[in-house]
């Protein structure tokens, strides 16, 4: 299985959201990584054929996807960025919903909607209203509405927006064992959570893929542009007002630094390892990156 | 048990296929092996996509129909239940008055309307386009249904009118009442959807209570047109209106049938 991104390209108006991008997708999971407006989301509206592209194709094995039709909306499991729910339905009767839009037969979907309410740790709240739900509760319900149809491609966007940590842990390990043999893409601001379970990383800005690659193929990117600094508690703001500063930590009565710079910003300065989130600072800088975590 | 053996019956081909003229003696193993590598390709991409695209039991439409009825059913038939209600109360103040029939016709195409925006509203409508059922499909099993509904409606209406008001006019002419206005609503109220901007969407609002006061206006300004011998223009308006309503649904369908989106999605 194959998904190939052919030059694809979406324009609003004379603002350009997706500019020719290309890729393969082999078996796998795929982060998306970029600022907002980076041009993600509808990236991932193109990948699952909502939304007609300007320009360019995606194919899956060879065959356009808008072409496929049904069939390919059959492959896909899709967890949209800011989505809404029936606040009356209960999690079991919304998943019974979207399994009859996934043309699900009745005696599976039960079923199904079961199972996936105890993967989610939601069996309890199975016949409680979506309206009574938690931030988290409903972010939970989303992911098991995109697995309903055992899907062979999983577009996920921002999965872990409104997750608690043990929360974010669970679905992290459920995304790992669910990749095997299927197509996974989620994009997100969390780079811990892409750091932790992807095999290639995208990082996307202004519409293009500016890097893509394994994290240690893209972390040396960022090598011998990381440094840490130990100044006194006094210099710290000055630091932070003309530097990226990618960390900062207390330590008795001095402060340590962790600057992205392409050249050494103090002769004290020490290089250190770069990590994924390094990488985005230093490609994204301090205005864009404010919604970065 | 007889064993087919594809190597020999390749080579067979491939020597009909090819005479000692195409492939001399000494090039003719090394074009087999090409052949065999092409045709092993060939034949492992396509089972990959047949593996890829392998489908799992899944409902036809009239499963997929019964589904959506039994989460959309209940508010589908019960604001049509409601429109026929106000309706009738409305027009039992009116009795021996059929040309204000049509005025009451939009609350009917907006009975339907609820449902047909419902997933805009909770913001439902990217996970559901991205279903097998896509935009198409819901909207037209929507449509099925709020379509018998009206039936079940415009059929009490005008039994109503009929037997209950003893209606001076024919029953034809005021089938004609109910259908065209109707019809006229439906059809801007689909091609709002179709356009695929909210201001559209929204603009068919006004347009069709617009129409409903022309309606309620025309009979004063206009009153041969509620004569029986205006039978035939009404005849006229229903044939276009019909028309341009079919032809809306006709576009559903064929968005269903191609399995592509359908209205507002992002």
């Amino acid at each position: 299985m194959e998904l190939s991104l052919d030059r694809l390209t979406k324009h609003y108006g004379n603002k350009i959201a997706v500019d020719h991008v290309s890729a393969d997708l082999k078996p796998g999971v795929y982060g998306l990584l970029g600022a907002n407006g980076a041009g993600k989301t509808t990236l991932m509206r193109m990948l699952c054929a909502i939304l007609e592209s300007t320009s360019g194709e995606v194919l899956l094995d060879g065959e356009e996807i808008t072409a496929m039709g049904a069939a390919y909306r059959d492959l896909l499991g899709y967890l949209p960025q800011d989505f809404g729910y029936y606040p009356n339905y209960t999690s079991e009767e919304f998943l019974r919903y979207i399994a009859a839009l996934k043309g699900i037969p009745r005696h599976q979907a039960g079923k199904k909607a079961k199972e996936l309410l105890e993967m989610m740790g939601l069996a309890h709240a199975a016949k409680k209203k979506l309206k009574a739900f938690s931030g988290g509760m409903k972010q939970r319900v989303g992911i098991a509405q995109a697995l309903l149809n055992n899907p062979k491609i999983l577009i996920l966007d921002e999965p872990t927006a409104g997750l608690d940590p043990k929360e974010r842990v669970r679905f992290r390990n459920l995304i790992s064992d669910y990749a095997e043999n299927r197509i996974v893409i989620l994009s997100t601001h969390i780079v811990s959570d892409i750091e932790a379970i992807t095999d290639q990383v995208f990082l996307m800005k202004k519409g293009k893929f500016i890097l893509q690659g394994t994290i240690p193929e893209l972390t040396l990117h960022a090598q011998d542009k990381v440094w840490e600094l130990v100044v006194p508690q006094n210099e710290s703001r000055r630091w932070q007002d003309t530097a990226t500063v990618a960390n900062l930590r207390h330590e008795g009565p001095q402060v340590v630094l962790r600057i992205i710079s392409d050249t050494k910003p103090s002769e004290a300065a020490v290089p250190c390892c770069a990590t994924l989130e390094d990488l985005y600072l230093y490609y994204f800088g301090d205005k864009e990156t404010s919604s970065a975590i | 048990m007889h064993h087919r053996e594809p190597k020999t019956s390749l080579k067979k081909a491939f020597d009909q296929t090819f005479s000692e003229e195409i492939y001399p003696e000494r090039l003719r193993s090394e074009k087999f092996e090409e052949t065999i590598s092409i045709c092993k390709s060939i034949v492992i991409t396509e089972y990959n996509r047949s593996e890829t695209i392998r489908r799992e039991e899944r409902t036809g439409f009239w499963q997929y129909l019964s589904d959506v009825f039994r989460f959309e059913g209940l508010p589908i038939f019960g604001l049509h239940a409601a429109a026929l209600l106000l309706v009738c109360l409305n027009i039992s103040f009116l009795a021996g008055e059929p040309a204000a029939i049509p005025v009451f016709m939009p609350f009917f195409a907006l009975a339907a309307a609820p449902a047909l925006f419902r997933s805009q509203y909770h913001k439902m409508s990217e996970i559901e386009a991205a279903t097998r059922a896509s935009g198409a499909q819901i909207t037209l099993a929507k449509l099925v249904l709020a379509g018998a509904a009206n039936l079940l409606s415009f059929t009490l209406l005008l039994w109503l009118e009929l037997s209950i008001h003893a209606c001076a006019v024919q029953t034809k002419q005021l089938i004609l009442y109910v259908i065209v206005p109707y019809l006229t609503c439906m059809t801007l109220l689909l091609r709002g959807i179709r356009l695929r901007k909210y201001q559209n969407t929204f603009s068919c609002l006004p347009q069709i209570f617009g129409f409903s006061a022309c309606c309620g206006v025309m009979p004063k300004v206009l009153p041969e047109l509620y004569k029986a011998s205006a039978v035939s223009v009404w005849f006229i308006a229903f044939i276009a209106f019909a028309s341009f309503f079919i032809r809306e649904i006709f576009y559903i369908a064929d968005m269903r049938k191609r399995g592509k989106m359908y209205g507002i999605i992002a």
